[in-house]
This record gives structure tokens, C-alpha cells and sequence, in this order.
């Protein structure tokens, strides 16, 4: 079972191959045409998938200018058939009977070959132009092929920039439209500015860049282009003299390449010419006024109103001219009325002839008294390049009917203390007493700086003292030792009683030997100078001082005077000087 | 008897920062050149006392005196100078009124919400000189709990006061150093040049909104090169050139 399945489906797979028929054909569109016509040869394959391109170099009488090939699979009656095109574009290289020549084909073997056709060739044209159509750069969906419409496409690049300025003679302010156009005989795919676009010496308002651009056709030195406008700008010098507007650069696509069956696109840079203006002043009793061709509307809100409330009158000034930087006439406050700052708006219409629009301001007036308001119309001066003359226009006068009582302005203040008196009108107190400086702050002051400064010394001390002279100094034993001799000295100096001496002298041994006061005694004394190599008769006086003061605390036999103290103290100072310099 | 000399030394210097010595004399003078009608000769030396000292009154009275002067713009810059070294003070905002009526401006920055306004009247009482000398204060009573810590030992009461004060002084110290960022931080601007305009952005190039009058106040949001972004109201905002504002800045 397994098998048969097998068979079938080979079969199926086998028998739409089987029955496509290989089959080598040619064709033209046209037996007949113009010299600056072409002719569509094309070149049919059946059954062939991915044939190699045929060999057309025999066609002698013609000028190949795109190549172009397609494929397509077709069911008819159950069978299937797949084709592939190959079209060329040919033009005419000579007048009369010229020869499309048979072509041959070998596939598999097989030689295929096909017919030869005779092209009568005439002057001029005889077929519609396709590029008559108006059509649209860069919107490819209307058209992906660039034969569809615009057949005349050549081989070779041919792609323009042409910048073209209204006026080469102009007024400062006065509108001037400059263009770049494009000339191509080639499918532009997309065009990308390159360059800056700021032209020193004007004012510009570039137009906004359209999303498909419609090109025309125009004859240029005897070759039909397409011509499309890429950028437009109104420019308004701002500069009289010479004044010059550079090239601007691009960068464009192509599409078409007809050395190639797959169109890719190219990049090209191409640049406009520059334009050289001569700007001149306006006249003399024009200068500073707006130029181009304007007019002045003045409308309020409403014709009646009441006191309180704010009208709000509409000033615009439209036309044609640089909208940007026009201004607009202002109300003064009249007796009757104030006039507030205005809010301004401007709108710009791009135009085929120029740039056009308004600006308009909202001003807010509000009323004094009731009854019939006057405002006064409004004068206003630009000058017309068209008729060279500066040129006057007015508004028509408003007439506003106020009602209503006015609501006075009231103030909240009724103190004296501050140092107004009058209110509303006018200023007449004013602030006494002492002054200081409000921006000279305490933090600043040498004073506080010093506090700080002094705290964080005293800080720092602190915790010097704490964590390091207390651990490290004060309590190592060799300077407690060194400092046992100065204390005692310090001590004996000032005694009174010859029995103290005793102590003080235990207190000393006790820091300078490490023997507990419990565990001193003659005889450890002894050993102890001994052993530190103090002389004799030192170590025999200082057990008789220690044994006597020691004895004077308790018998009264003993007691000195203070003359006989202060030889005795000074005595023994000597002497504990000299043992503590030997003394471990 | 040294001591006692670097002392008052200190002391005197202290004071003499915050207070310049004749300065208060040649502000009454000042004032006797405004009683006696002449504006022009008071404004002259108030502005003289003004180039090195800052005061709610001094600005007050240089107000006053633009405004007998015809300059009402002047004015009511000086007024807003007044009220930044003395907010709520109501003679102050009285005059502001009078010169925006003077000036037919209303325009106007929209009012601070309640807590703002609670929060400025708190700042106003608290002056940056009272933080000054209370952080100081609070760090002499944190030293002292650390010195009791030291010397008396560890207790409840050391250890509270320490936390306390340490928790207060970190407070002050970031609030006096927000208050004097504030102070130096000047964002509020009055419009100087007539037919100052605001447009859509900075750079004359681009649309203009607005044509605003002298004596606007404005709040500055932004600033790009030449150019301030500024709120004139809750509807009004756009850039403006530099040149056509004057800060209300306290120098």
C-alpha cells in the first residue's frame, strides 16, 4: 500500500514538469516607429526555469536603453506553464527598414530559435509621449516600474539642479520666491538636502516639503526631462547691495540602472547654481515700513458693552508679505477707555505666487465712563513693490456703547501703620527708623565663623586627648616615670611638715620601681640601689631621711622649723635628683 | 584682660557686618531730602546706600521716590525688591497695587495655594539670621551631651539628648542651607522695554505670542542663552530677551 503511495505521489510531482512545453519566443510592440521612440522587444522562455539572459549583440540597428525581466507561472486547463520575460527597450539609431536579427537558444541540447523582425524606423514621433502625464516623484505606489509611465528613461545618468530666483532686482523686505527645480531623464527614487540652506543677507520661509511631488515635462537643449519642483523658500533681504545666494547640494537615489536586470538604487550628489541679487533701499520716506501688499482690519468683539467688562477688539493685518515679522499698529489709551497688551497670532499660507497670511492681535480695552465710546481708527503704512509706492490704509473708527456704573477700585487697607495714608493715587509716606543690611547674614560674620572654628577645635581635642594622649601617652609607664620625679619635686616644693616628706617619697618608689607601697622596705631599698649602682652614701642618706620623716609623723622631738625644711627639702631634692638618674 | 579685647574686638565686627556704620545717618537723610519734596536728591542717596546694602525700607523708599519721579516701573521693582526682604508687609503690597493700577498692568502671576502662603509667613518669621544662631545653639547642647557621655558615663538622658539634638541639628542645618539657596535664587522678573515680546521659544525666530507692557511681573521658568522662558500669568508664558527684564535680584 505503502508503495502505491509512493508511486502516485511521485507521479503527481513528476507529470506538471512532463507537461510543460519548452518553447523560445520573441515579440515587438511595434512594427513601426519614431526616431525618438522606442520599441519593446521582448524575449518569452516556457518551461525554462531560470534561463540564462539570451544574446542580443546582433541587434546592430538598435540602441538598447533598459533591460528589464519578469517571471510568472500560469495554470490553464489544469496545466501548468512558467514564463519568463525578457524585455528590452530599443530605440532606433537610424531612419528606414532596420532588423531585429532571429535569436538562438540552447537548452538542454536543443536548439531553440526565434523569428526576425523587420522595424520600420521614421522621424520625429509617432507614438504618445508617456511622460505628457503629469506624474509623481517618489510615490511609488502609483508606480513601481519605471516604464509604466515614463518609458523614455535612458541609460545614462542625466539629472539637473536649476535654482531660479522671481526677481534679480529687488527692494529690501520685498518678497522674492525662490524654486529648485530638478531635471532628470532618470526614476528618482528620493532627494535629500545635503547642504545648508541658510543664505546669509535674507529672511527665509521655506515651504513645507511635499510628500509627492508632480513633475512636468519640459524640452531642454532638445531632450525631453522630467521636471520637478523639489524646494521653494520666499526670501526677503534684509540687506541692500550685491547679494548672493549659494548652491545648495543633494544627494538623490536612482532607480533605473540598465546594466542590471535588478533594479538597486544610486546615490548622486548634484548641486544648484548660485543666484546673485541686486537689493536696493526703499525710498527714503518708506524705510522701515513693511513691504508687500497688505491691508488693515479692525473689528470688537461687540458694539455694546458694559463698564466692567473687557472688550476685546481684533486687529489684522493680512496679505502678502513677511508675515513673521510684521507689526501691528497699537491703540493708545484714550480718556475713556485703557488698552491692555495684546495677544498676537499669525498664520501663513503657502501660495504658488508667494507666501500669504494675517496676523492678528486681540486687544483688551476696558472702559472709564459710560456712554458712546469713540476709538480711533487706525493708520497704517507699507510700501507696494508692485506700484513703488508707499501706500497708506485705515481702519474705520469704532463706535462703542459702554453701560453699567463703574465698580471703583477698592483696596483692603485701611492701616496707617505701614505708612500709606492716601490710597489709590498716590505715594506720600515712606519707611523710617534704623536700617541694616538684610543680605549680610550672622552665618557669614567673622564672629561665627570663629565660634564654629573654636568648637570644632575644641572637639577635636577633646577627642585627641581622650583616645590618644590618654592611651598612648599619659598611660605608658616610661613617661609615668619620668613624670613620678617632676611630680615629686613639684610636691616636696611645697610642703609644710617635715612628716609629709615620708609619703612622698613611698608614693615615688612606688611609680618609678613597681613595688607596691606594702612591700617597700629598708632592706629592699637597699637591694634595689644596689642593683641600680647608686653609691653608698646616697642610698645611707636616703634611708635616713625616709626613716626619719617617717618617725617624725609620730614624735613631736623631730619638728623643724621652716628654714631647717626648706635645707633639708633642698638636701634632698639633690639627692633624689641623682638616684632617679639611676634608679630602674 | 586679652581675652576680654579679641572678645569685644569680635563682637564689634559682628556688628559692624551687619550693621555699616553711617549708613543710618545718611538714610535719614535720604528721608529729609523726600519730606522736603525733593525726590530727586533722596533717590539719589538712597540708591548710594542701596549699592552696598539691602533693606525692606531703603527698597520701599527708593520705590517711592521713582514713583514721585514718574517712574513707575523702576517703582514697582523696587517694591518687589521691598517684599522679598519683607513679604506680607502690607504697605508694601499696597504700593505694588498702586503702581500696577498706574501702569494699567493686570496682568498677574497666579496667588500661591494656602500651604505655600503658610510656609512663606512661617519663613518670613523665622528669619536666615534666627537659623543661624539656633543650629549653632543646637550644636553646643549635642557637644555637651557628648562631653557628659565622655565624662559622666553612659545614660538614658545622654544618649536622648544626643539623638535629639543631632536629629534637630541635621533639620536646621539642611533648612538654613534651603533658605539661603532661596534667598540667592531670583526667578521673579518685572517686563522693562515696551512692546516686550514673548514668542514660541528663544531665538527671534520663532512666533511671537505675546506683546507684553512694562511693569509685568513675571516668574522666570527657564533660561537659554539670551533668552528666559517666564509665566506671565496662568495664560501667558513664552521667551523673552534678557534685556527686557530686570531681575528683582537682592544683591
Amino acid at each position: 500500500m505503502k508503495l502505491y503511495l509512493t508511486l502516485i505521489l511521485i507521479l503527481v510531482s513528476i507529470l506538471p514538469l512532463g507537461s510543460a512545453d519548452v518553447e523560445f519566443s520573441a515579440s515587438v510592440d511595434s512594427e513601426i516607429i519614431g526616431l525618438e521612440d522606442y520599441l519593446v522587444y521582448t524575449i518569452t522562455f516556457k518551461g525554462i526555469q531560470n534561463p540564462v539572459p539570451p544574446d542580443i549583440t546582433g541587434i546592430g540597428d538598435f540602441n538598447v536603453i533598459q533591460t528589464s525581466r519578469s517571471s510568472e507561472f500560469k495554470f490553464i486547463n489544469g496545466v501548468s506553464s512558467s514564463y519568463v520575460n525578457f524585455l528590452y527597450y530599443l530605440t532606433p539609431l537610424k531612419e528606414g527598414e532596420l532588423l531585429i536579427p532571429p535569436l538562438k537558444y540552447v537548452h538542454n541540447n536543443n536548439v531553440f530559435k526565434t523569428q526576425g523582425f523587420k522595424i520600420v524606423a521614421v522621424k520625429g514621433s509617432i507614438k504618445k509621449t508617456a511622460p505628457q502625464k503629469r506624474r509623481s516623484l517618489f510615490d511609488l505606489d502609483e508606480d513601481l516600474s519605471p516604464f509604466n509611465s515614463f518609458r523614455s528613461a535612458p541609460q545614462e545618468i542625466d539629472v539637473k539642479l536649476r535654482a531660479l530666483i522671481s526677481k534679480k532686482k529687488a527692494l529690501i523686505g520685498e518678497q522674492l520666491i525662490y524654486r529648485i527645480l530638478l531635471y532628470s531623464r532618470n526614476r528618482i527614487e528620493s532627494v535629500n538636502l545635503i547642504s545648508g540652506q541658510s543664505f546669509p543677507g535674507f529672511w527665509q520661509e521655506w515651504y513645507p516639503v511635499r510628500k509627492s511631488i508632480d513633475g512636468v515635462s519640459e524640452v531642454l537643449e532638445g531632450k525631453n526631462y522630467q521636471v520637478y519642483e523639489i524646494r521653494k523658500a520666499a526670501l526677503f533681504p534684509s540687506k541692500m547691495g550685491e547679494l548672493l545666494i549659494p548652491s545648495v547640494r543633494f544627494e538623490l537615489s536612482l532607480s533605473d540602472n540598465s546594466f542590471s536586470f535588478f533594479s538597486t538604487p544610486r546615490r548622486i550628489t548634484r548641486s544648484t547654481n548660485s543666484i546673485r541679487i541686486h537689493v536696493e533701499n526703499l525710498s527714503a520716506n518708506s524705510e522701515n515700513f513693511p513691504v508687500g501688499r497688505l491691508d488693515i482690519t479692525v473689528k470688537p468683539e461687540k458694539h455694546s458693552i458694559d463698564i466692567n467688562e473687557l472688550l476685546s477688539i481684533k486687529i489684522e493685518v493680512k496679505g502678502f508679505g513677511n508675515i513673521k515679522t510684521l507689526k501691528i499698529p497699537e491703540f493708545s489709551s484714550g480718556k475713556s477707555f485703557k488698552v491692555f497688551p495684546s495677544k498676537i497670532t499669525r498664520k501663513i499660507n503657502y501660495k504658488d505666487n508667494g507666501i500669504f497670511g494675517n496676523v492678528i492681535a486681540e486687544v483688551p480695552v476696558s472702559f472709564k465712563e459710560p456712554g458712546i465710546v469713540k476709538i480711533p481708527s487706525l493708520e497704517y503704512k507699507y510700501y507696494d513693490p508692485l506700484e513703488s509706492k508707499l501706500k497708506v490704509i485705515k481702519s474705520r473708527e469704532l463706535s462703542i456703547s459702554v453701560t453699567g456704573v463703574r465698580e471703583e477700585y477698592t483696596s483692603d487697607l485701611n492701616h496707617v501703620s505701614g505708612g500709606i495714608a492716601k490710597i489709590g493715587t498716590d505715594i506720600d509716606f515712606i519707611m523710617k527708623g534704623s536700617i541694616y543690611d538684610q543680605k549680610r547674614f550672622v552665618y557669614r560674620s567673622i564672629l561665627f565663623r570663629v565660634i564654629l572654628v573654636v568648637i570644632f577645635a575644641g572637639v577635636l581635642s577633646f577627642f585627641i586627648y581622650e583616645y590618644f594622649i590618654k592611651s598612648y601617652i599619659l598611660g605608658n609607664k616610661k613617661y609615668r616615670k619620668k613624670k613620678s620625679v617632676q611630680s615629686l619635686l613639684k610636691k616636696l616644693d611645697g610642703l609644710k611638715e617635715y612628716g609629709d616628706v615620708f609619703q612622698i617619697i613611698e608614693e615615688y618608689l612606688e611609680v618609678k620601681t613597681g613595688i607596691r607601697r606594702s612591700e617597700i622596705s629598708k632592706s629592699r631599698i637597699e637591694d634595689l640601689f644596689y642593683s641600680s649602682g647608686i653609691n653608698k652614701n646616697d642610698t645611707e642618706e636616703f634611708l635616713r631621711i625616709r626613716t626619719e620623716t617617717e618617725l617624725s609623723r609620730f614624735s613631736h622631738s623631730t619638728i623643724k622649723t621652716i628654714s631647717q625644711l626648706r635645707i633639708e627639702i633642698t638636701d634632698l631634692k639633690n639627692l633624689i635628683k641623682r638616684i632617679d638618674l639611676k634608679l630602674k | 584682660m586679652n581675652k576680654s579685647i579679641i572678645i569685644l574686638t569680635l563682637i564689634i565686627n559682628m556688628v559692624s557686618f551687619v550693621f555699616p556704620t553711617g549708613m543710618n545717618s545718611r538714610f535719614a537723610a535720604g528721608n529729609e531730602h523726600y519730606e522736603n519734596g525733593d525726590y530727586q536728591k533722596a533717590l539719589e542717596v538712597y540708591l548710594e546706600i542701596a549699592e552696598n546694602t539691602s533693606n525692606w525700607k531703603l527698597f520701599y523708599n527708593i520705590g517711592n521716590s521713582y514713583f514721585k519721579t514718574g517712574d513707575i516701573v523702576r517703582s514697582k521693582i523696587n517694591y518687589l525688591k521691598a517684599e522679598r526682604l519683607n513679604p506680607f508687609d502690607k504697605s508694601v503690597e499696597q504700593n505694588i497695587r498702586i503702581a500696577d493700577e498706574l501702569l494699567d498692568n493686570r496682568v498677574r502671576l497666579p496667588d500661591p495655594d494656602y500651604i505655600t502662603r503658610t510656609l512663606m509667613r512661617f519663613e518670613s518669621f523665622l528669619t536666615i539670621n534666627t537659623l543661624s544662631v539656633l543650629t549653632l545653639i543646637i550644636l553646643l547642647i549635642l557637644l555637651f551631651f557628648i562631653f557628659r557621655l565622655f565624662r559622666a558615663g553612659r545614660s538614658k538622658i545622654h544618649i536622648y539628648g544626643i539623638l535629639i539634638s543631632l536629629t534637630l541639628l541635621l533639620l536646621l542645618f539642611t533648612y538654613h542651607i534651603h533658605r539661603v539657596n532661596s534667598f540667592h535664587r531670583n526667578n521673579q522678573a518685572v517686563i522693562v522695554v515696551s512692546n516686550s515680546q514673548l514668542r514660541s521659544g528663544p531665538g527671534e525666530d520663532n512666533t511671537i505670542l505675546f506683546e507684553i507692557n512694562p511693569g509685568v511681573t513675571i516668574r522666570i521658568v527657564d533660561e537659554h542663552r539670551n533668552w528666559v522662558q517666564v509665566t506671565a500669568s496662568s495664560e501667558i508664558a513664552g521667551w523673552i530677551e534678557i534685556k527686557n527684564i530686570e531681575k528683582i535680584s537682592i544683591q
